[in-house]
């Protein structure tokens, strides 16, 4: 069943197009992100369902239920905002127990009601103080607790982690999924990070220029982009994204690029040849042996892997990572061997759609995206 | 533990610390302190204004004065006109400064428009209302005859209580724009998210007013309303040319009363002396002042 549903929705102010036509169905339960570079309209997208913005055209309906006419306050969701938009003159407490009060709920019942959110956020110790004698880690702890407390049918998340140091951000990602998990709600959360997006959602709406680009689970966005801009968006470092002609010869498809010649495998019947982009994760190029020549440009070491860039004798540069500990220098040749079978092929343009079906198997791509598999898991609708 | 000596560099800092504030301590003392402390000492002489000869009479001034019953019919007027303009002032601000924030297309025009009062010099304005407020020939009588409101012209200066009214409103109308520029400026700098939430928090518009708006004005109308009414309780010329204290001294405040000893009746020193009761009064309203701001801070 989907519980949040748009419809051809589009927003418009005067010739800027914030989001274009957009179809999205949201299950029931289901932790979704939107995710896309900055002006892609996630915010948009969010604060159209939260009724604080509305839709040029287009419908919306969450539960079922069309919502384009009804005031935020009537949809029965709750909203996290990027600035937490925590009241400055009430108490953590008087903050959380704010939307039960405007609901009507009696005094009474409100204290158990916020001492079972507090308890839920750790923020006993903090219900007598200001925000802004908090923390922003427990700024925000209070902003989920205000959108906690009233128990509604869907909760809209605006880059809610955004303003917190790397360790903190880390640590409140796996509580958010651990409180979905719990609370079994339909969460939708707007960020630009896709490490974020990939650990913590069922699945991820990719946005661009204001059109839905894919709609898919992690792993799918991450085995299988729709099309180019997902394709280089999603991972990092990105994907090589290689522009040359595809041909087919006696029943073989070749692509080539200045220094660059692959077979591929079987492609579906009817792809057009002629100019194409081939696409290959950095962890699908394998170094030491190969067919083709080339000459290292450049050594990240980060650790636990080693970021390498090399340039083939046309000019063209890849992107490959190895684990740590192999000797390159920039300068030096190597060869280098890329996995055919796991290309991907991609229409020609900026935005050109997919060409080829995914490798079969989880291959190595599933290895290699640093998402822990605990949290990844945890994220599925219990 | 004793402090360590200063070292050469602190205390050339300090030397020069001490001449670059000099030139405003010196400035400070001419026209704050000399005075202040002149018009202490002259209220304990009784002097003849146009000679300034004086004789001592210690507190003898004050004593007089607190026995006198124009002293406290002018301290109560004076109470009056403060809390009453200062109420409206407040009143009409803050509902124009709300108005004002809002998204008309006529907004900048009419945020200049509502500063006008503020510009135009008290004398100037003075006029103008009395021609309005005028018995005879004003265009107030003139408008409410027409609509057939009255019977009779009213006289809305020289009868109480329509000359406190009208002293009132006019001030009320002179100094309101003061308010709706520091709220405004107030207003602007409150985050839209604030109310996004309360909306979704589910208060509507008279919810969002006194559970964000007002909260948030709280600190601004506190310094608003202390400022106007240490100024309002000083108004002299507004009044003055208005109703010049009259009916004969239903309108006279403390200003108008010092003026008079002063120059009418020509006794500095028990003008001095009322100027230094008046002066301990304000000086209640200087220690709340600074208090709320300290707490703030
Ligand atoms: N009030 C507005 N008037 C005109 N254009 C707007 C308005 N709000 C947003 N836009 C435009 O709509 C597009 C989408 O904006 P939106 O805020 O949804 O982006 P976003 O994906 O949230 O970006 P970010 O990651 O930077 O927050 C942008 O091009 C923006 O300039
Ligand atoms: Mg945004």
């Amino acid at each position: 069943m989907a519980d949040v549903e748009f419809r051809k929705v589009r927003k418009a102010w005067g010739k800027v197009v914030g989001v274009a036509d957009l179809d999205l169905s949201i299950r029931a339960g289901e932790f979704v992100s939107l995710l896309g570079p900055s002006g892609c309209g996630k915010t948009t997208t969010l604060r159209m369902l939260a009724g604080l913005e509305f839709p040029t055209s287009g419908e919306i309906r969450i539960g079922g239920r069309t919502v384009n006419d009804l005031a935020p306050g009537q949809r029965d969701i709750a909203m996290v905002f990027q600035s937490y938009a925590l009241y400055p003159h009430m108490t953590v407490e008087e903050n959380i127990a704010y939307p039960l009060k405007k609901r009507g709920v009696p005094r009474g019942e409100r204290g158990p009601m916020v001492a079972r959110v507090a308890e839920m956020l750790q923020l006993g110790p903090l219900l007598g103080r200001k925000p802004r004698e908090l923390s922003g880690g427990q700024q925000q702890r209070v902003a989920l607790g205000r959108a906690l407390v009233r128990d509604p049918k869907v909760f809209l998340l605006d880059e809610p982690l955004s303003n917190l140091d790397a360790k903190l951000r880390g640590h409140m990602r796996a509580e958010l999924v651990e409180l979905h998990r719990r609370l079994g709600r339909t969460m939708v959360y707007v960020t630009h990070d896709q490490l974020e997006a990939m650990t913590m959602s069922d699945r991820i709406a990719i946005l661009e220029g204001g059109v839905l680009q894919q709609f898919a689970p992690p792993q799918e966005v991450y085995r299988e982009p729709a099309n180019r801009f997902v394709a280089g968006f999603i991972g990092t470092p990105s994907m090589n994204l290689i522009d040359g002609q595809l041909a087919q010869t006696g029943g073989r498809w070749r692509f080539e690029a200045p220094g660059l010649a692959l077979e591929l495998p079987a492609l579906p019947p009817g792809t057009p040849g002629g100019e194409a982009c081939l696409g290959l994760r950095p962890e699908h190029i394998a170094f030491g042996s190969g067919p083709l020549e080339a000459r290292v440009a450049l050594v990240e070491e980060t650790g636990h892997e080693t970021i390498v860039v090399v340039e083939l004798p046309g000019g063209l540069r890849l992107t490959g990572r190895t684990a740590p500990g192999m000797a390159l220098r920039p300068g030096e040749a190597l060869r280098i061997a890329p996995d055919a079978a796991q290309a991907h092929l991609f229409a020609a343009g900026p935005s050109g759609r997919r060409l080829n079906a995914p490798a079969a198997g989880p291959g190595r791509a599933a290895a290699s995206v640093s998402v822990p598999a605990s949290a990844a898991h945890a994220g599925e609708p219990s | 533990m004793p402090a360590p000596r200063p070292t050469a560099l602190e205390r050339q800092y300090a030397r020069l610390g001490v001449l670059l504030i000099a030139p405003t301590v010196l400035v400070f003392c001419a026209v704050i302190v000399y005075p202040l402390v002149s018009a202490i000492y002259l209220s304990l002489f009784q002097i003849f204004t146009p000679t300034l000869q004086g004789s001592w009479v210690g507190l003898d001034n004050y004593r007089a004065l607190l026995a006198r019953g124009e002293f406290w019919t002018s301290l109560q007027n004076n109470l009056i006109w403060t809390v009453g303009t200062l109420t409206l002032q407040i009143l009409f601000g803050v509902a124009m400064a709300l108005v004002l924030h809002q998204n008309l297309w006529f907004r900048s025009l009419a945020r200049s428009l509502i500063l006008f009062p503020y510009f135009v010099s008290t004398v100037v304005a003075v006029l103008v209302w009395k021609w309005v407020f005028n018995d005879l020939y004003g265009i107030l009588n003139h408008f409410m005859l027409t609509l057939g409101i009255i019977d009779w012209p009213i006289d809305y200066l020289g009868t109480m209580p329509n000359a406190m009214i009208s002293i009132i409103l006019v001030g009320a109308w002179k100094y309101f724009p003061f308010v709706v520029i520091a709220v405004l400026a107030r207003l602007q700098t409150i985050p839209e998210a604030l109310y996004e939430a309360a909306r979704i928090d589910g208060a509507g518009p008279v919810a969002r007013f006194f559970d964000i708006t007002l909260p948030q004005l709280r600190e601004v109308l506190v310094v608003i309303i202390l400022l106007r009414a240490i100024w309002d309780f000083k108004e002299f010329d507004l009044i003055y040319l208005m109703t010049g204290g009259g009916p004969v001294i239903a309108t006279q405040t403390l200003p108008l009363l010092v003026y008079k000893e002063a120059f009418a009746v020509n006794q500095m020193g028990m003008a001095s002396a009322y100027a230094v009761v008046m002066m301990a009064i304000m000086l209640a309203f200087m220690i709340v002042y600074i208090r709320r701001t300290r707490e703030r801070g």
